[in-house]
């Protein structure tokens, strides 16, 4: 199992105790990160948000490698990438992802702390 | 609309009828009569007309605005009526340009407006540029989306970007290099976009009339446009935030 792998679904901590995280003689920092879904995420996720577990990879990468695993869904509107986090060079073309509204860099090793709330945005498009 | 600010003399003169229809809008502030020259010597590229662009041309037309490019290929169809106020029943099987010329003439027969029976591609987009001020992006593809922002970036010229999603809305202004390019927030085509996705003619009508509002004052020269910054909008909630880009 790879690190990122580690990253998990929270539903309101049922299920899951929020402990430190060991694994290859290390300790993990916690780092429970909650996001809001916009548009398409939204729609095709049927969740306005979730709380995801990135304790072992706590990067954007790996908040959306945990994504992609809390919700499967994901992975047709952001791409088959999202499922390898630390592989991931770029984020997806046209996601946005904003904490304290305000965009974060679109470099997907860019930090997460515990406790973030980060609005994930799809760009969307007339019609 | 290509003289600097301050060339009034380069902006045409109001007529009697102009003052007539114009005359609540000539009251705002820091607009007047200044700022209807300049939108009765402005040209606005419309990047499609349906459910955003419709409503876009619309308002312009209402407001003064001199000449419309719109490009729009296809018919009328059935589906196309929930949101496209500028096509009508009756022309369903017909080109949408011409319903969108009839339509925007019959509020405002004084405009001028090329109607270009096609969409935005790399092959027309610079040239479909070249006789604007200012784009409003109301396109659903991201191809032409990003062919017709890089012909602006070229230019230099800003482009209104409007969009919808279900009963989400957003809308920023792309001006490069005083906000990021377009290409900075979508580098290429993603993955999972859907030409057909769910939407509301309520929703693209709002975001609409506010890229409308957001091309009048990039054109007039007045207020604070949204550079740098999107406005997103959850009709659902009526949560409406504008986050920094930049």
């Amino acid at each position: 199992m790879t690190d990122w792998q580690h990253c998990t679904l929270r539903q309101s901590c049922a299920g899951f105790v929020c402990q430190p995280i060991t694994g290859s003689n290390r300790l993990v920092t916690e780092c429970t990160i909650t996001v809001e879904l916009t548009g398409q995420l939204q729609h095709h996720l049927q969740h306005e948000q979730l709380t995801l577990d990135c304790s072992q990879t706590p990067t954007l990468a790996g908040v959306l490698g945990a994504l992609a695993i809390a919700a499967p869904a994901s992975i047709g509107i952001l791409g088959e990438a999202i499922t390898a986090p630390q592989e991931l060079t770029a984020l997806p073309p046209g996601l946005l992802i904003m904490r304290q509204q305000a965009m974060l860099p679109r470099d997907p090793q860019t930090a997460v702390s515990d406790g973030d709330r980060l609005t994930l945005i799809p760009m969307i498009s007339g019609g | 609309m290509n003289a600097p600010h301050g060339a009034e003399q380069h902006f045409p003169e109001l007529s009697d009828e102009d003052r007539a229809l114009r005359e609540w809008q000539l009251d705002v502030r820091d607009f007047g009569e200044s700022g209807q020259r300049r939108l009765k010597g402005s040209t606005v590229l419309i990047s499609r007309v349906g459910g955003l662009g419709s409503v876009v041309a619309y308002e312009l037309a209402a407001a003064g605005v001199g000449r419309l490019i719109l490009a729009h290929a296809g018919n009328v169809q059935h589906s196309d009526l929930n949101r496209q106020l500028l096509m009508t029943h009756d022309w369903i099987g017909k080109p949408r340009i011409e319903s969108a010329v009839r339509r925007l003439h019959e509020l405002n027969p004084h405009i001028q407006i090329e109607a270009v029976p096609e969409n935005v591609s790399c092959d027309n987009a610079a040239d479909l540029i070249s006789r604007a001020d200012c784009v409003v992006d109301a396109a659903p593809l991201f191809q032409e989306r990003l062919a017709m922002n890089d012909a602006a970036e070229a230019k230099g010229i800003p482009v209104v970007e409007a969009a919808m999603y279900e009963l989400e809305a957003s809308l920023t202004v792309i001006h490069p290099p005083e906000t990021l390019r377009f290409r900075d927030l979508v580098p290429e085509v993603p993955p999972g976009w859907k030409r057909r996705f769910p939407v509301f003619g309520a929703v693209s009508g709002t975001v609409a009339c506010m890229a409308a509002m957001e091309a009048i004052k990039l054109l007039a020269g007045f207020g604070t446009p949204l550079k740098n910054r999107l406005l997103r909008m959850d009709l659902r909630s009526m949560h409406t935030e504008v986050l920094r880009l930049r």
